[in-house]
């Protein structure tokens, strides 16, 4: 039977199915350029989003990076870290106590070790290397993963926007269909709303109603220093977290290695200070901790280790239980300040 | 494969013409032999799995082709009790592991459809010993089992039936419109299925346990049969107009469950396959014999052969308490109400009892009281029988306090809804045209009136086929899983 008989006789069959798989065809066809926009702006290795404002993670570490990347100053001495180097050191008062330029690189703790290494290096590919660097993490940094700072959707955009650079550092996807699709649509809906443009003039969340602009311009101006204003309040409790045994990460202290190694390499003093926590808080065995920073002194010439590990303030020092407030954060700068002097005239 | 899906909706668009292409039935037959297996290998996730089926299947066919060469009703209940053993064992309802040898121990096994496999075989081989079943060849009879239309939830398909569209093939296909029909009728599945029941689903599965108890209550009691009649009638839709694609005529499942009168009548609207399975092979067989053996008391022992029944179909769902005990309150109400109708055809009279049974008020509260009787009994399908005791617990304790204030609260307004709601559709279905004093069920010839002309019909499927690709996206853009058919588990 030839087949144009075939198809007048099946015809009624064929004819609506055909219909349907038409429809099917034209809206997977319509459907493509979504996926491949989706995943083209992934391939770009774009951070932040052109839908929406930045989170306040993303915000600090897409400020971060843009002064590592986008700047050439020269600087005395960079401030490094998690949110608390971010939140308790004043790069400008740092300048009047001390007389040398510094810089306050520090974003959030989500970023790892692995982060703050790549934070540095590529620093250092666009800067005057400094003096010294002053790694500030707060004591939970070393016992615990960097995932456990901060949501994956910040960490893992981070890691492959400004990571090694290798594949498989990109985004773990469950299902890359759906989620380039429907990244695909956002970027999309993104540009035809204005882009990243329009939402960097757009409340960032958590920050009191600011912008990334306004925000990247108050950070301009205070040297990379982000004021966390208010009193801890006076029902405070010390947080499990970082309670007794105090065990540190493996995988963290590899990263602290790799950091300490590289600025060995690039002839530069790194001072580390654990940074201060309330009076009543954290470890009170810190003997894991001082050996470990004793051998890591030990093993590179280029690495002092502030003491007293744990430094504990009042509490009218704090805005919250990890960091400190404007009075609290320039007691700790004129203290690195009095330790990164020492440190210097000692070399 | 998920059949809820449009990966599914293209296969068996591309299914339906390919199949159309083939001229001759024998092409035919290969060729949907040959989809039912690339469908069921997308099913059977191990060899083990697979070893399970091919035994099932070769078992029970080895039994059929003893059967037709010696018929014998011993051999029938000697079949059985061994084709049960070996189905409670697949299911894992009876641990002999302990008893085999390690090699013969059972490992993870998921045989897909299972339960109606055995429904099947079980309707076969009765038919087969009364020498009314038509012929069947191996390929027929693993396709029948196998058929992707049918394999996961059924319906129930006589093999009769099949065998006719087996041997037919679709050899004259109906004109375009009952393909549009069918097409339309998929499409409806898909969207009840996959966009209206997930949304039930959430609004039950997502409540806040920290909520109102009665607000909770409330959306427990009547979201979830709302739910499982969108999800199993969504699928039934599917597979029928599947089914009718390629010229199998299903038979319905469903005919407006919660618009049953009693408890019987749901049973005769709800999973109808599976009732009328239950009826031919379970009550009518047993009350057979009994009927027979002591027929002075084949009244009461036909309430107790009733309550039996249904406590049978509760517990197939699943050997737990909960569908225990929701076998025993639908098997008390299907008794209870034979023996209702009874006594009221004793005191009203045939004349007294139809006058009894065409009053509207009567009918309106019937459906009402049914409704609810449903709805509570399906607690006991969704939650095990101590988290439905302590929500009816919590909700009747906060119920009664509030029946003794004066405040209205929104639990009466949410209950003058539904009584509303319920009065509309009954009024609905009163205006409905009658054909011959029942109602035919949902389908093609019954689901599209007045009829539409043929460009119409085009435009509709049309615009649901956007309409599902529109609201799956949307669904699967905004969802982690995909929709379920709650009754592939059993």
């Amino acid at each position: 039977m030839c087949i144009q008989t075939k198809l007048v006789r099946s015809w009624p069959r064929i004819g609506p199915s055909l219909c349907v798989l038409l429809t099917l065809a034209a809206v997977s066809f319509l459907g493509m350029p979504v996926y491949f926009l989706g995943k083209q702006w992934e391939d770009e290795r774009h951070f932040l989003k052109n839908y929406r404002a930045p989170n306040d993670y993303e915000t600090q570490i897409a400020f971060t990076m843009n002064y590592a990347v986008n700047s050439s100053e020269k600087n005395d001495v960079v401030f490094h870290g998690d949110s608390t180097c971010l939140i308790n050191l004043r790069p400008k008062r740092f300048e009047e106590l001390t007389g040398m330029k510094a810089y306050n690189l520090g974003s959030v703790g989500v970023i790892g070790f692995d982060g703050f290494v790549w934070v540095l290096r590529s620093y250092l590919e666009h800067h005057p290397r400094p003096r010294a660097l002053v790694l500030c993490i707060h004591p939970r940094a070393l016992k615990e993963p960097a995932m456990g700072f901060g949501p994956r959707e910040a960490r893992e955009p981070f890691v492959w926007s400004y990571g090694p650079g290798t594949e498989d550092k990109r985004p773990p996807h469950e299902r890359p269909v759906r989620d380039y699709f429907r990244q695909g649509l956002w970027i999309a809906y993104g540009h035809l709303t204005g882009g990243a443009q329009r939402y960097a003039n757009e409340p960032v969340y958590n920050r009191q109603g600011k912008s990334y602009n306004t925000l990247a311009a108050e950070m301009i101006k205070e040297r990379g220093y982000w004021e966390q204003p208010g009193t801890l309040e006076d029902d405070w409790r010390p947080r499990k977290l970082i309670e007794e045994p105090f065990n540190m990460l493996p995988g963290n202290m590899e990263g602290l290695v790799e950091l300490a190694k590289l600025t060995q390499d690039n002839g530069i003093l790194l001072l580390i200070r654990i940074a201060p926590l309330v009076k009543g808080d954290g470890p009170t065995n810190s003997a894991a901790l001082r050996s470990w920073t004793a051998e890591l002194e030990g093993n590179f010439s280029n690495v002092i280790v502030s003491r007293p590990e744990i430094l504990h303030y009042d509490a009218d020092c704090f805005s919250d239980i990890d960091h400190c407030n404007r009075k609290g954060a320039d007691m700790f700068t004129a203290f690195v300040g009095a330790e990164v002097t020492k440190a210097i005239a000692g070399r | 494969m998920n059949i809820c899906s449009l990966a599914f909706l293209a296969c068996v668009s591309v299914v339906v013409i390919v199949y159309h292409l083939f001229a001759h039935a024998r092409e035919r037959q290969l060729f949907l032999t040959t989809v039912n297996y690339l469908f069921l290998s997308s099913l059977v996730p191990n060899v083990q799995s697979w070893l399970c089926l091919l035994f099932f299947i070769g078992v029970t066919y080895a039994m059929l082709s003893s059967m037709r060469a010696r018929p014998s009703y011993n051999s029938v209940l000697v079949f059985v009790g061994l084709i049960v053993v070996v189905f409670l064992y697949l299911k894992g309802y009876l641990d002999m592991n302990e008893i085999l040898p390690a090699d013969f121990q059972l490992g993870p096994v998921a045989v897909i459809g299972l339960s109606y496999m055995l429904f099947k075989f079980i309707h076969m081989l009765v038919d087969l010993s009364q020498g009314q079943l038509a012929a069947f060849s191996f390929l027929s009879y693993a396709n029948y089992q196998l058929s992707f239309f049918t394999l996961l939830a059924g319906p129930i398909q006589r093999f009769n039936d099949f065998q006719r569209s087996w041997e037919d093939m679709d050899a004259q296909p109906a004109d375009t419109r009952e393909t549009l029909q069918s097409w339309s009728r998929l499409l409806t599945g898909l969207l009840k299925m996959g966009v209206l029941a997930p949304l039930v689903e959430q609004l039950v599965v997502g409540q806040d346990a920290k909520s109102d108890v009665l607000q909770r209550f409330a959306i427990q009691f009547y979201g979830f049969p709302v739910y499982l009649y969108l999800n199993f009638s969504g699928y039934t839709d599917v597979v029928i107009g599947c089914g009718r694609l390629l010229g199998f005529q299903l038979p319905e499942n469903f005919n407006c469950p919660y618009l049953a009168r009693n408890a019987i009548d749901f049973w005769n609207r709800w999973h109808m396959t599976l009732t009328h399975w239950i009826r031919d092979y379970i009550f009518m067989t047993s009350y057979k014999r009994v009927a027979e053996t002591v027929p002075a008391w084949s009244k009461p022992l036909g309430y107790v052969l009733l309550f039996f029944s249904l406590f049978v179909a509760g517990v197939w769902h699943g050997v737990t308490v909960s569908f225990a005990v929701f076998g025993i309150i639908h098997g008390l109400g299907v008794a209870l109400n034979q023996a209702y109708t009874d006594a009221l055809k004793a005191w009203l009279g045939r004349a007294g009892l139809q006058r009894y049974q065409k009053n509207c008020c009567i009918h309106l509260l019937a459906v009402v009281v049914t409704f609810h009787f449903v709805c509570f009994s399906f607690l006991f399908f969704a939650l095990d029988v101590r988290g439905a005791w302590e929500l009816l617990e919590a909700a009747l304790g906060q119920l009664m306090a509030l029946a003794s204030t004066v405040e209205v609260h929104w639990f009466y307004r949410a209950s003058l809804i539904e009584a509303g709601l319920v009065l509309l559709l009954a009024v609905l279905r009163w205006r409905r045209p009658a054909s011959g004093g029942r109602k035919p069920p949902d389908g093609p010839s019954g689901g599209l009136r007045p009829p539409l002309a043929g460009r119409w019909l085009y435009a509709l499927v049309f615009a649901k086929t956007a309409l599902v690709v529109l609201l799956f996206t949307a669904m699967w853009l905004s969802q982690q899983k995909d929709p379920v058919l709650v009754y592939m588990r059993f």
